[in-house]
């Protein structure tokens, strides 16, 4: 017979993942960094038309939009792992279903005025 | 181009054919595909290696390998912004491409379409945008078509005029095409997408970007041009800008790229393409920046922007015999470039008008079977008739190429407020997109292609999101995917698992 100890002695039960799916979209801090990074990559806040310095043989607002397209690279592929995870199968359609209930009632009630009308 | 470089090209470029023929080949050989899902999306199972090449071949056509290198030589190292806008689209993808893919496999999505109307379940709203999608990979198909035929008479000098090229070309992509579907599209994908890489990589060893020789490549460009080196006047900035949101949003909305999303296997396949993909604007655009920049220096009496590669080529290839090689892989790779983006669109269109409009109307409740026959029959007679257009000597449709990227932009809110916004509802999607194509229309006419260098498909795409949000917050109401995307019945049973799409669409995934 199985005591107290031997279940915490057990493996643990293989449990399903029922967190919902993580995704990009709904970080808005990540939308910030990609907007800085990519202001930053344009070069709007140098002086216009002043001879470019030169940095690894190229004009220095050169260098630095591609250190900022570098930047955007590594920090999506770094989202993609760290902020993009989709439970499989039915937890996923679970999370995506409760997802759309929270708008669908406002959407019945107005199909319904629509339909009143 | 000199004799000798067309006659090593030449021979290349016909083994290169033979080798896509026999892929598609293949891929027949491993089974009729009847249904939507398995000729137009490759069962639904495309695995990451796949996936990654056919979403780069696909991505990158032969404009970038002819067309950048000659922006850069016309307006100097500002031309770094192809590296941004071509990242900018991995990044929009982020917003709406992780659901979409979910909801792509659960409701066996197989053109844009169908996420239109499961998202906003109208189909006035489903047609506009697919008139709209229609249009734009059109005259990008068109212009594949004609870059077929100026590609083979440019590099082969002649020899190969350019109405065999044209023919010859998309001969060889409408077989292997109705043959093995998006498999054999993938497939010659992966071809076409190592062939651009080793031609890229090639590129990268002849313009030898080793500090030292870019100190002297940038002082001797500052010295002819120094308008090309110096920091951009503020009317480039804002072009830039403008640039990045237009290539951004229109670039992820391609209809083929969309249904490379619907193709992948799981969601961890299109994670890792997505995360080698974002990297490859730096080896791929940043080359072709650094070979226009190149041609500032060494062809300073190039006068015609488009001709700066053929040029590049010709004078390497006299160099040495590494360089010659070089140069024919590279040449290659162009037409390789060119192949791919046409089989992808061609595939996409052919989804769209066999699902969507005779899916809808003549064919409506047909099997699957039948769908897919009349796409391949689409296929052929679409072909047809743009190789007609293609070949007609007072037809030049290079200039309409640059609209299609602004017509896009007014579909991609359909797509990333659709995921994202869930109380977006249908009418001011509608309305909002009606009024991005008025703008944009509008300043066209007007004879205002940019505005305050903005360009006009942005200006549209503003107040298309404009109308979006506020039609939304004055109409009222919700317009998430489990209410107006569904029909009524379903709407108000809550039943799970299958939206418009999957009611009447294709067999999920094998």
């Amino acid at each position: 017979m199985d005591g107290p100890a031997a279940v915490i002695g057990a493996p643990a039960p293989m449990m399903p993942d029922r967190s919902p799916p993580q995704e990009p979209r709904s970080r808005p801090w990540i939308w910030g960094v990609y907007v800085l990074l990519f202001a930053a990559s344009v070069p709007w806040y140098l002086p216009a038309g002043s001879p470019p310095r030169i940095w690894l043989g190229l004009p220095h607002w050169v260098v630095i939009s591609l250190a900022a397209y570098l930047a955007v690279a590594v920090f999506t592929a770094w989202v993609v792992a760290r902020y993009w995870s989709a439970p499989a199968g039915d937890d996923a359609q679970e999370a995506d279903d409760a997802e759309d209930a929270e708008g669908a009632d406002d959407a019945e009630e107005a199909d319904d005025a629509e339909d009143a009308s | 181009m000199s004799r000798s470089l067309a006659l090593g090209a030449g021979v290349a470029v016909g083994l290169y054919l033979v080798v896509l023929v026999s892929v598609g080949y293949a891929t027949h050989r491993r089974g009729a595909q009847t249904g939507l899902g398995d000729f137009y999306l490759a069962g639904r199972n495309l695995g990451g290696f796949v996936l990654l090449l056919t979403l780069y071949a696909t991505q990158y056509s032969g404009n970038t390998l002819l067309g950048y290198p000659g922006e850069a030589f016309r307006i100097g190292y500002a031309w770094v912004m192809s590296v941004g806008f071509m990242m900018a689209i991995i990044v929009v993808y982020l917003l709406f491409a992780p659901r979409l893919q979910r909801l792509a496999r659960r409701h066996a999505f197989v053109t844009p379409g169908d996420w239109i109307t499961h998202r906003f379940g109208s189909p006035r709203l489903t047609l506009l945008a697919n008139v709209l999608l229609v249009a734009a990979i059109s005259n990008y198909l068109l212009a594949q078509l004609m870059a077929m035929g100026h590609v083979t008479e440019g590099l082969s000098g002649g020899a190969v005029p350019y109405w065999a090229g044209v023919v010859l070309l998309t001969l060889v992509v409408i077989v292997y095409e109705t043959v093995g579907g998006m498999r054999a599209v993938a497939w010659t994908d992966c071809v076409q997408g190592l062939m651009l890489l080793v031609g890229l990589a090639g590129l990268l060893l002849a313009v030898v970007p080793t500090p030292a020789h870019l100190a002297d490549l940038t002082a001797a460009v500052a010295a002819a041009a120094p308008e090309k080196v110096a920091v951009p006047p503020p009317e480039v900035s804002r072009n830039w800008l403008s640039t990045l949101l237009l290539i951004g949003f229109s670039g992820a909305v391609y209809p083929h790229a969309i249904q490379r999303i619907y193709a992948a296997r799981s969601a961890a396949t299109l994670k890792r393409a997505f995360s080698v993909m974002v990297f490859l604007p730096l080896v791929t655009t940043g080359v072709m920046f650094l070979v226009g920049i190149l041609a500032i220096r060494d062809l300073p009496a190039a006068g015609d922007a488009d001709q700066v590669m053929p040029a590049l080529l010709t004078a390497w290839s006299t160099q040495s015999v590494l360089l010659y090689l070089l140069c024919v892989v590279v040449i290659t790779a162009v037409v390789a470039a060119v192949m791919s983006t046409a089989d992808s669109v061609l595939l996409s269109l052919s989804s769209i008008l066999a699902k969507d409009v005779l899916g809808t109307t003549l064919l409506r409740g047909a099997p699957e079977e039948a769908l897919t026959r009349a796409g391949k029959l689409l296929s052929w007679g679409v072909v047809g008739v743009l190789v007609v257009i293609a070949l007609s000597p007072r037809v030049t449709l290079w200039g309409l190429t640059e609209i299609k990227m602004e017509i896009l932009a007014q579909v991609a809110p359909l797509f990333v407020l659709g995921v994202t916004w869930r109380r977006l509802t249908t009418t001011a999607a509608f309305a909002g997109l009606l009024a991005g194509c008025a703008t944009y229309g509008g300043l066209l006419l007007a004879g205002r292609p940019e505005v305050w260098d903005v360009h006009a498909g942005v200006a549209g795409l503003g107040v298309n999101v404009a109308v979006c949000v506020v039609a939304t917050h004055l109409v009222g109401g919700g317009g998430s995917p489990a209410g107006r995307g569904r029909p009524a019945g379903e709407r108000r049973g809550r039943s799970r698992g299958t939206g418009v799409a999957g009611a009447r669409g294709s067999r999920g995934p094998g």
